[in-house]
């Protein structure tokens, strides 16, 4: 049966399973881990790290994830690197000189970010939907507006997004794969979307939650690392489901437990 | 069993702060601040065309109560 397994609780947790007979050959990393691992101005950022440099690096235990994991990191640089790149582009110190329209345009969803960043301590960055209205006020204004937006995106983002990308290397991740012979030995079930939408249909966890409980149940791996309730939930809910670690705090405000 | 890959998470964070602080280049500001002009110089024509057009319309319907 599968546990929900605190940040502090880890060190007795690894040896209980290596005297059951445990391989702990690597554990399956959840997208979220990653990137607050990357982003230092995140909740849980510095537990992360210290867990997962002393506790998992430490005892050499590889990470693995599962393909989706790429998509939702790149993804959150993507808003974060528009963001700071547009608040900069309209602060008084700047040296771009955007025209006074798209500067209102940027203002006006950087005071409703700011507003949401005040009173519910949301990240600082944009919304999809934020990004949207700010582009949409550069296309409005034809062929001169699209070419000022593209130049914005590529300081913006086209070299970033290369060097955030290539900075995975260093976790040095593996991406499952049932059909890369050397992972042959770590997979015992075969990876199906239906056992996906069962784990799904538990508790109503996100899809890319349950593509990683349900990964790990078709690996040897014992344990997956996440900072999400959806995974604790889903574990507690299943008794079939395997172990899943998390922050104390995050446990913490976990109900139930 | 693949060989093991083990991550350096210092490493990592160190590179993954390098994307988020690219400073920009002079030609990329000059590139953006002339685009700038470009889109301003397009909205003050349109403004203006618009200004016309309303003028025009003005004096035809006050031509045409006369």
């Amino acid at each position: 049966m599968g546990r929900v397994v605190r940040f502090s609780e880890f060190d007795e947790y690894l040896y209980n399973l290596k005297q059951n007979g445990t391989r702990v050959e690597g554990t399956i990393l959840d997208a979220n881990v990653i990137i607050t691992l990357s982003y230092s101005p995140k909740k849980f950022h510095t537990r992360t790290y210290e867990f997962i440099k002393n506790k998992i690096q430490k005892n050499e235990i590889a990470l693995y994830t599962t393909v989706n994991t790429t998509q939702e990191y790149l993804e959150f640089y993507r808003r974060l690197l528009l963001t700071e790149g547009l608040r900069t582009a309209i602060h008084p110190s700047s040296e771009l000189d955007l025209p006074n329209k798209k500067k209102q345009a940027i203002r006006a969803q950087s005071s409703i970010l700011h507003n949401r960043e005040m009173h519910q301590g949301a990240d600082p960055i944009f919304n999809d939907r934020e990004i949207k209205k700010i582009r949409e006020s550069f296309l409005n204004s034809g062929n001169a507006g699209m070419e000022l937006w593209k130049a914005l995106c590529s300081v913006y983002l086209r070299k970033p997004l290369e060097v955030e990308y290539k900075a995975l290397e260093k976790l040095k991740i593996t991406y499952l794969s049932m059909y890369n012979d050397d992972q042959k030995a770590i997979f015992d079930k075969k990876i199906t979307w239906e056992n996906a939408i069962s784990i799904c249909s538990d508790i109503g966890a996100g899809f890319s939650d349950s593509m990683i409980l349900n990964a790990l149940q078709c690996t040897t791996l014992p344990f997956a690392i996440s900072l999400d309730s959806d995974l604790a939930y889903s574990v507690m809910s299943n008794p079939s489901l395997k172990d899943v670690l998390m922050p104390d705090e995050v446990v913490e405000n976990i109900h139930h437990i | 069993m693949e060989k093991k890959n083990i991550s350096d998470v210092d490493a990592f964070i160190e590179e993954a702060e390098k994307g988020r602080n690219m400073p920009l280049s002079k030609e990329d500001i000059k590139r953006i601040n002339d685009l700038s002009r470009e889109v301003e110089k397009e909205e003050s024509e349109i403004e203006d065309d618009v200004i016309s057009i309303v003028a025009i319309e003005k004096n035809d319907s006050e031509s045409a109560r006369f």
